[in-house]
Formats: structure tokens, sequence, C-alpha cells
């Protein structure tokens, strides 16, 4: 499939770079009184095949964020403030929107939280996915099907082929997210963003679509944007993780050191509010109070009025992020602070 | 008001009976006059193969159903039946009567009448319209069980003396009243074969100047030029489109769109027809007439006391009525017959003027002081319903309660179960005028429910009937007239003026349409012309 | 959808047939008048008024009136006009074609004007088309049915000149005839159903195209045309199938008032013309049959959410 974006010989000389690369975005909601930014200078950045985590408590922004990457959050109310999302180096955000139908679903698909609802109830499951893979291929109706039957066996649905003709009702919240994964596949995007594609499933089947999900990512050779409140979740799926407070990322690093080491007390708060296999979940600590509105702190650290390591510097000015290396954190006194991770 | 036959007209359901104020000048003696359309100023300029486009009603007339004429239960029939079938005499302006298909007569004797066909007439089959025809048309409009055996109730026996002469016997001196009658429904004579094979119901053949081209019963009617008929330039064009419309508004649109030359429509109508370039308007003055019927209750008390008759009279400001309810071109009914109408008397006019202090006097004078109670039965809506309310009002001023029981079924309920003292009546005169006399206050009138008699009455009508001179037809119209005046037997209110609409391709032969009272009875086709483009 | 679903609500239709013909019979009880005084001619004795009573049916029980046109009814004899002397099923066949192709006018006018506005409305939410169209179905639902057939007769037939202002061709004479004399009668009688569907279309595709599944068909990249032709449509049509149910009853009664002022010889002119000259066969016959057509109608839209719902059809 030749890309639509940009000639592949450019494509070439940009491959090196990342897949994805999101910089000093900004996304704002207009309100009563007027414009409210609720995505604030959100840099990151996915490679190719790799699975990158956004995390963050509901209202953090990593939802919005995401869909912008699609450009599928409604203008108005909302506004994209400023920054650029490259996406193989081509900033979608100068796309027009016949271009930008070529991208969705294409080179970059998108599962949700809700299975249950994200299908259309009146049509069947086969029908969906043929639509699906026509959107984007110019294959006959039955080449589509045999596709869509292989996409359905592929994610681990039995008996695809006669499941092709079933209505959405028909299937469990399980069956129909492997569903919305296989529709998601159809075109073997290069990038998948799951905007929390297991908070609504019971604790086994999100193990299993977890699983699925890996496995499919090796498979395809796909990067994978990972969007969850959960930092258990992102330890078992995520290569390297960014964590959002209030509009901003305020963290991010690879899973591995995120969690060995926090460098910002919000990521610390997380942790310890995650329950662990082997700990005693009477021990959670969650964090105490709620994400400010991001207008009320916009002169601070954003999260001084919950933190427990807070000091007169957090509250002089707005904090940018700092980077260690490869990590980076949004925190003054990040070099003061030795904050505990999971051992 | 008296459903005698229903018909939707304008803008309600009335009942009506029929009949024309006629008159005769035909006097014994060869009455040639030939009927070539009077005043032929706008036929030189007429399109005789144009098509008029017209509105009617086309459902209720019996007509539409079958087209026997002695199957007709309603006066409107009339409307079709002229141009069909034609009828043996004609109405003039004026109401006096003209050669139609008869193209003379003679007074023998008075009880002897012959009629003179004209030469050389065909039925639109083809076969002679003779005596024979004529006769056999005659007595198959008499018989028993003919809607007309009552209004050819004088007639004895008819006799083809020759190919052109029947003449007629009859049991009385009835020669004026006959030719009148002959004017109407009475005068329509079909084809003898289409009677003998019986398809007379369904397809009616005679010797009107036009013939069906296409029946849609409820939707349309075609009709065409029938070439064989005596005078071409009575109706000097191709053929007539009916359309079946009778809504006032409907009709006013389709005039103003371009897609009707004629109809009937309403005072409103009249004014938007008049200011547009393509249309015109004409009102004209009718001798239909909305009264309220005392008849049913003339015996009883109160209303057997002639001053308390005279006092309900008195009472009603007929006048203003007229004018602010039936609009500034409706007169006044202060007698049976209107301006311009034989047997009008102008010293009728005015009779009783509206004067509640006399009405009052009147009551207190016949016994009734406090007034009483009395019923009436009125249209249930439109511009009658009104003029109800106003008697009602006015009639309270002097003490008597009129309770209005609104219900179209006036046949049954007034005259037949009696259930009110009065009732609102609409009244088309037949084309003999002495019928209205015999119908309302007659030894034989349907709506003489109350039996009234009066020989002085009926001595004068019978003269009117039996006569053929004009002036004396009018005398004794108008004798008749200020009986019922005078004994109050009823409350006029008004006459109902007829509004035509019709489109810039019509011209009129003497400059203006003629009519024969209201939409149902229709327009005087024969007026009529279509210019040339 | 199972055979035995559709056999089932069928036989449900039974007793409600039954009810409305009582209705209907009974119905015409209420109609003020005689026919025999009318039928008796002008210069009728009370005796022959009575006869003809008689030779009718009149003088006999309702019940028995009732059974006797009730079994003529089952074996498709509607009785004969009292006036036209034609059988009223063969003059109900005659003009049946005529009405229904003006309700099918006016159906087309309420479908495509509904969907049009409402959906222009819905994806133009808060603009001037929006507004557009929401003051136009306010109107639309406010004025009756013969307020916007003279306001149509004026402007189009009176001034322009475009349309007849009466009459009606049939097909068979001249499709362009057709077209020209239904134009006008269809947008007066569906006017009201294309703002009531407009409204209603509006309501629900908002809702609709606020819908995870939509976001989801907008997340692979489908064009908006075809989001809310399949996806959004489909959900929201199943309020407007209902609607659509109603609004042909109303147009069916519509006829009545429409065909009159456009002088259309239809049903509803049969009808109205009857009332008047107290036709009674005319009035029950067609009266019944435009009530099984609704009632007819109405099952079909039952019918239909099978098609539109998959749990109804699955289950």
């Amino acid at each position: 499939m030749t890309t639509l974006i940009v000639n592949e010989e450019v494509m070439d000389e940009v491959r090196a770079d990342p897949l994805l690369s999101v910089e000093n975005f900004a996304v704002e909601f207009a309100t009563g009184h007027g414009w409210s930014r609720v995505v604030d200078d959100v840099s990151f950045s996915v490679r190719a095949g790799e699975t990158m985590g956004l995390v963050g408590e509901s209202g953090s922004g990593k939802s919005v964020t995401a869909m912008s990457i699609m450009r599928l959050i409604p203008t108005p109310p909302g506004r994209i403030a400023a920054g650029r999302i490259l996406f193989e180096g081509q900033d979608l955000l100068a796309l027009d929107e016949p271009q930008m139908r070529k991208v969705r679903g294409n080179h970059i698909a998108m599962i949700f939280q809700e299975p249950l609802t994200a299908l259309n109830p009146a049509f069947t499951i086969g029908d969906q996915l043929v639509e699906a893979i026509r959107a984007h291929r110019k294959v006959t109706r039955k080449q589509a099907g045999d596709r869509a039957a292989e996409l359905l066996d592929l994610v681990g649905i039995p008996g695809a082929r006669q499941r092709l003709r079933d209505y959405p009702h028909r299937f469990s919240g399980g069956m129909l997210q492997r569903a919305m994964i296989a529709g998601a596949l159809a075109c073997s995007p290069k990038l998948l963003i799951a905007d929390e594609p297991t908070t609504a499933l019971d604790v086994t089947v999100q193990a299993q679509i977890l699983t699925l999900l890996r496995g499919l990512q090796q498979e395809f050779n796909m990067a994978m944007l990972f969007i969850s409140h959960d930092l258990g979740v992102v330890a078992d799926i995520c290569d390297r993780v960014a964590v959002m407070y209030a509009g901003q990322i305020v963290e991010s690093a690879t899973v591995y050191e995120l969690f060995e080491r926090p460098l910002h007390p919000y990521t610390e708060g997380l942790l310890l509010a995650m329950p662990q296999h082997g700990k005693p979940t009477d021990r959670l600590v969650p964090i105490p109070g709620v994400v400010p509105e991001a207008a009320s702190v916009a002169d601070r650290c954003r999260f001084e009025t919950r933190c427990r390591y807070a000091a007169d510097e957090c509250r002089a000015a707005p904090v940018p992020l700092t980077s260690y290396g490869p990590r980076a954190t949004r925190c003054v006194r990040s070099k003061d602070l030795v904050l505990g991770g999971t051992s | 008001m008296t459903r005698i036959f229903s018909t939707k007209v304008g803008q309600g359901t009335v009942g009506v009976l029929l009949t024309l104020t006629i008159p005769l000048a035909a006097c014994s003696n060869a009455q040639t006059q030939a009927s070539s359309p009077s005043g032929s100023t706008g036929l030189a300029s007429a399109d005789r193969e144009g098509i008029l486009r017209a509105a009617a009603g086309l459902t209720t007339p019996s007509l539409s159903g079958s087209f026997d004429p002695v199957k007709s239960i309603s006066g409107c029939d009339i409307l079709l039946g002229r141009l069909i079938f034609g009828t043996l005499i004609t109405l003039a302006p004026d109401r006096t009567i003209k050669p139609g298909l008869v193209e003379s007569w003679d007074v023998v004797d008075e009880k002897t009448l012959d009629l003179h066909i004209r030469a050389n007439m065909k039925f639109h089959n083809g076969e002679v319209f003779d005596a024979k025809a004529v006769k056999a048309g005659i007595d198959r409009n008499r018989a028993k069980d003919s809607a007309y055996a009552g209004s050819l109730e004088a007639i004895v026996d008819a006799e083809a003396v020759d190919d052109k002469t029947v003449r007629i016997r009859t049991s009385r001196p009835a020669a004026g009243g006959l030719l009148a009658t002959f004017a109407g429904r009475e005068g329509m004579i079909p084809a003898p074969a289409s009677i003998a094979d019986g398809t007379l119901g369904t397809t009616p053949i005679g010797a009107g100047p036009f013939k069906v081209a296409e029946w849609r019963p409820g939707e349309s009617m075609k009709l065409r030029r029938h070439d064989a008929y005596f005078d071409p330039d009575q109706f000097p064009y191709a053929g007539i489109d009916f359309v079946h419309l009778t809504d006032v508004a409907a009709v006013r649109n389709a005039l103003l769109a371009d897609n009707l030359d004629l109809g009937f429509v309403d005072l409103e109508g009249i004014d938007a027809l008049k200011a547009n370039p393509r249309t015109g308007a004409q009102v004209n003055t009718s001798d239909s007439a909305y009264y309220v019927n005392l008849n049913t209750s003339l015996h009883d008390p109160p209303l057997d006391n002639l001053k308390v008759r005279q006092a309900l009279n008195y009472a009603f400001n007929r006048a203003e009525v007229a004018k602010t309810i039936f609009g500034p071109t409706a007169a006044p009914k202060w007698q049976i017959f209107p301006k311009g109408f034989p047997g009008h008397d102008p010293a009728l006019e005015n009779y009783y003027t509206f004067d509640p202090a006399k009405a009052k006097q009147l009551l207190a004078e016949a016994g009734y002081p406090n007034g009483f109670a009395m019923t009436m039965q009125a249209f249930p809506t439109g511009p009658s319903a009104r003029s109800a309310e106003v008697l009602k009002s006015n009639l309270a001023d002097i003490g008597v309660n009129l309770t209005i029981v609104p219900g179209p079924n006036m046949t049954q309920d007034y005259h037949i179960d009696k259930k009110t003292n009065a009732g609102q009546n609409w009244w088309i005169p037949r084309t003999d005028p002495t019928l209205t006399f015999l119908s309302l206050y007659g030894p034989v009138g349907v709506l003489n429910t109350s039996k009234y008699s009066n020989p002085a009455l009926n001595d004068i009508v019978y003269g009117v009937q039996g006569s053929t001179d004009q002036a004396e037809i009018n005398t004794g119209l108008q004798q008749a007239s200020k009986i019922i005046v005078e004994e109050a037997r009823e409350i006029g209110v008004a006459y109902t003026p007829s509004t035509w609409g019709y489109s810039a391709r019509v011209g009129f032969k003497d400059g203006a349409l003629r009519d024969y009272g209201n939409a149902c009875t229709g327009a005087d086709f024969s007026s009529i012309f279509i210019k040339k483009t | 959808m199972p055979i035995q679903y559709i056999v089932k609500r069928l036989i449900s239709l039974l007793p409600v047939l039954l009810i409305v013909s009582i209705g209907i019979f009974g119905l015409t009880y209420l109609i003020p008048g005689d026919a025999a005084v009318t039928l008796a001619g002008e210069s009728a004795s009370p005796e022959r008024i009575e006869a003809i009573r008689t030779e009718l049916g009149l003088n006999e029980a309702p019940l028995v009136q009732y059974w006797t046109w009730l079994s003529g009814v089952l074996h498709g004899d509607l009785g004969t006009s009292l006036y036209m002397h034609v059988p009223v099923t063969t003059e109900l066949l005659r003009r049946f074609p005529v009405t229904i192709s003006l309700a099918i006018g006016a159906l087309v006018v309420t479908i495509v004007g509904g969907l049009a506005g409402g959906i222009a409305a819905a994806l133009r939410r808060g603009t001037w088309v929006d507004r557009l169209v929401q003051g136009g179905a306010s109107v639309g639902i406010a004025m009756p049915s013969f307020w916007i057939a003279l306001i149509l007769i004026v402007v189009f037939a009176v001034n322009l000149g475009w349309f007849p202002a009466i009459g009606y061709t049939s097909i068979s004479e001249s499709p362009t005839g057709w077209l020209q004399s239904i134009t006008m009668p269809s947008v007066a009688l569906g006017a009201a159903g294309a703002a009531v569907v407009a409204r209603q279309l509006r309501g629900s595709l908002i809702d609709v195209m606020n819908m995870d599944y939509v976001r989801t068909a907008k997340a692979r990249g489908l064009s908006p045309r075809r989001i809310v032709a399949k996806h959004a449509l489909k959900n929201a049509v199943m309020p407007i199938l209902t609607l659509l149910g109603v609004q042909v009853a109303y147009l069916l009664g519509g006829t009545v008032i429409v065909e009159q002022i456009f002088g259309i010889p239809g049903v509803g002119k049969y009808i109205y013309d009857s009332v008047f000259t107290l036709d009674l066969p005319v009035v029950q016959g067609a009266v019944l049959v435009i009530a099984l057509l609704v009632v007819l109608i109405n099952f079909l839209v039952d019918i239909s959410y099978g098609f539109v719902n998959p749990k109804l059809r699955q289950e």
C-alpha cells in the first residue's frame, strides 16, 4: 500500500525518525467563560513497532490527546491551539479532511473503551468489517468478506465465518472488543491507538485481550499508543510510558525505569495506589484530593495542591518538562526527592 | 329550510325547490319568435371552435347517476338537462317564456294547447325529433311514477296530431302554467330509442344543443356541439367541459389560474376576480330567497293569530339583515317576487318596515302583552344561521323567546314531524311561478303541512295558470302575493344574489351574463360566447 | 422474521377491524339527516319517504342493518351509491389510484422533505440552516393543509401559472400532466408530515451522531456521507417509522380536504360529496377502506421494525 501522505523517497529519509511525534501540542475547549486549555504543551513520540503508554486519571487529557491524533475531537467546541502531530514526518494537523480520512483506519486505527456500543447494532459484524476493509482497499465484497473472516479468526473468535452474519447484540463484551480489534487491523495500520480497551471488561477477559494485542502487535509489527488509567495494565504491555496530569505530561520514561524509580510525586502516588501481586490491598494509598482546573493552577506546579512534597518553589512558577537523558519529568524538586517505586 | 333536495351550493347544504317565474308572452296564435340570440353584439368575434370550461356540481343531481329525466330527484338536474335534452319552452332573461324545441303554440281553447315543433330537428342519435317523440316524452313525464306526475297533473291527454303538432288537453284551463312548466325539467324529451333499449339512465340522448362526449360521474363531463341543433348561434362554441367543483374558493382560484372559464363564487371571490385583469365577475339579482316558514303552526296558537304573525314581521329588521349578512347586493324579501320579476308589486315593498313598538302593540292587542315562546329550525351554518340569530334577538326585544333548533333535516323534522313552530327555508322558484303558492299554501302543496286552504288564493293561482296573457298573469301573481304578505304567512328574509366569476376568454352577447338564479340551476349558457384570440 | 409472528400479528388485528367496522357503521348514525328524504325527490309525500326508508332498510333495527352491511362487506360488496347508482366497490376502485397517487406524492414530500430538512439541520446544528429548518418545521406543523394549499395556489397557479389550480390528470393520460396536477396537492398534504419528520429526525440524528459506533465509523475513515446515510440514518429512522405510520393516517384523512380544494376526483372527494348528500353506503364503504388501509399500513410499519431492528428479527 502506497502511503498517500508523502512520497516514498521522502518516507525513506525519515524512516529513522519516530513513527508518530507529538510536539508541543495543545487543545482548548470553549466554555462559558472563554477557552479552557485541556491539553497543554504535550510532546511524546511513538517509534515503529513499540508500545507507548499514556497514563493518567480521568480528565488528565489523555483521551483528548489520542482523539486529536485521529483529528476526531469535535471542532467546535474544541480547537487545536498549538503544536504539531507528525506521522511519518507529515503533520496530520495540516491535512484537509479528505486526506485525513485516508489516514484514519488505514495508517492509524483506533479501538475504544466500550465495546458494547462501539459497533452499530443495526448491521452485522461482517458488514462492518467488510466496510472497514473496503473503506481503504479496492477489493470486491467477496474478497473483503474472506478477509473479514480471516481477521475474525485471527482475533480468536471461533466459527468466524458463521459469526460474520451475527449482529453485535449476539456477541459478549470481550468478543466485541476482539471484533473491534479485527476491524482496526483490517488495513494493517502502522499505528494502533487503544483508548482504554480493557477497562470495561472482566479481569480475565482483560488479560486475554492484552495477550491478543501483544501478539498481534508483534505479528503485524505495529506501533501502539496504549491509553489507560491503570498503571498495572500499562506495565503489562507498554515499552515506554508518559504520565499525564491536568493536561500536561508530568513524566515519561521506559516502563521499567518508571516503576523502578519514578521522578514525579504524581507517578509515585499512582504506583502507591496500584494493587500489586503479593501485597495486601489495604496498604493502597489513594492520592488525596481531585485534579484541579488547569486554569486555577496555571502559574505553578499543577500537582502542587495534592503533592505531599510541595514546597514554596513549587508555587513560584509553572514547571517546565526537564529531560534527564531518555527520561523527563515536570518537577522542580526532582533532584532533591528520592521517590519510591515498586520493588 | 326544506331539504327537498339538497345540494352543496356555495357555502352550505341547501334545500331547494324549483321554479321560475315565468309568464309568458305566448298568446294564442302563433307566437313565432325566432329565437336567435338577441343583440348578437359579440358574435362576429366569437370563437365557434372554442371549448368553454365550467364548474358545476356533478354529483348531487341524480342526472349524474341516472340521466332519465323522470328519475330526477333534484331541480339542479335542469343545468345539464337544458344542455343535453333542451327544453320544449325556454325562459327569457325577464322570466317570460320563449320558444325552445317548440317553435310556437296555439291555445286552441281554454283546455286545449297545441305545440308546434320545429322542422328538421334530430336527436343526437339521428332519430327524428317529431310530434310522436314529443308526445311519448310528455306521456312518460306525466306518468304516475314520474318525478313530474304532480306538476303535470292538469294534463288529461297528449296527442300527435301530425308530424309537427302535439295537442294537449287539460282538466282545467292551464295553458300558461303548462308552457312555463315545460321550460323546466318537465320539458325534457329523450330519444325514443334510448328509452326503448333502456340505456337512457347511463347514456342520455336528447335533441338539445350538446351531446355527451365523455362522462365521469362526480368528476367531469364533456359536452360537444350537436350539429343538428336548430340554432347554431344560440350556443356559439364547440362544447363545454364541466368539472365537478362546488367549493367557491376552489372555483375562484381555478378562475384566477386560468383553469376555468365560468363558475359560481362567493362575494369574497367577486372582489378578487374583478381585481384581476384575466378574470371578471358579476352579481345577478336572483329570485331565490331565504324566508321563515310559519306554515306548520298556522292553525295553532299563538301563530294562528294574524296580529301575532304581523308582530313577528314588524319586529324583524330584515333590511339590515339583508345588507349586513347577505351582502350589499342582497335585497330584503318583503314579498313573494323580487324587483324585476313578474308578480313583483312595488306597493308591497317595505310592507313590514322594522317597527318594534308596533310589533309590541300588536302582540298586546292579540293578547300576548308579555310575549310567548316558540321554536324554529334553522340551517346550522352560513349566513342563514346568522340571520336566524338576528331574528332571535329581534324577537327577544318584543318579548318573544325564540329557540333555534339547528338541523338540516327540515323535511322530516319540520314538515313531517312538526317538531318546531317555524322553519327556515331557501326557496328557488320554479319555471311556473304559481307553483310557489301551490307548493306552500295550495291544496296539493308538499310544504303546506298545516293543510292551509284559502279558496280566494287558489282561484287567483289557477286563473294565472290558465292565462297566457302576461299582463293578466302579472296582476294575478301580485294579488296572490299580496294575500300572503297581508296575512303574514311567512317572514321574508332576503333574496340571495347569484355571484358568478368568469375568465377574460368569455364574452356575453348582451354584455352581461344571465343565469337561472343560483349555482345549481346554473348560468344561461346561451348568453355566453368565447372570444377569438 | 418468522411467519408465525406475522400471522399472530394479523390475527390480533381482527378485533381491531371489528371495532373499526362497528365504529364506521355507528358513525353514520351521527350524520344528521335522512337519505330517504333526499331520495324521495322534491314533491315527496311522507308516505313516499316512508316507503323509500323501508326499501333502503333504514327502518330495520341497527344491529340487523349492521349485519346486512357487514355480510355484504365480507363478500366484497360495499353496497351501491344511492345517487350515482354505481356499486361503491367499483367507484372506489376507479378513484383509488387517484388518491393513492396523491398519498404517495405526499409521502414522498414528507419523506424527502423530512429527511433533507432533518439531516441538514442535524449536521449543521446551530447554524442558519438549522434555524431555517426548525423555523420552517414550526410553521409547517402549525399551518393547516388547506392554508398551505391556498398559498400554493395563489403563488404557483394564479401568479406564476406553473401548475393548474384544480383538476387531476391520470398518469396514463400524460405523465407530465399527472406530475403537474399532483405536485401542489402533494406538497400541501405532505408539508406537515415533512415538518414533523424533519423535527423528529433532527433530534434523533443528533443523538445518534453522538453514539460510539459513529465515532468508530469515523475512526475507520468512512466518509461523512456514508456515516450519515448508513450508520446514523438507519438507527435514527426507527422512531421516524412509527411517526410515518401515524402520518399516513393523517395524510389519508387530509385527502378529503385537499382533494376538495384542488378538485381532485379521488376517494377523499368521494367521501366529502357523499357526506353532503347523505350517501351512506359510499361514506361507510369509503371510510372503511381508508380505515383498513391505515390499519394495514400500521401493520406494515410494525413488521418493518423487524428489518430495522435486528434484535426483533433474530429473537
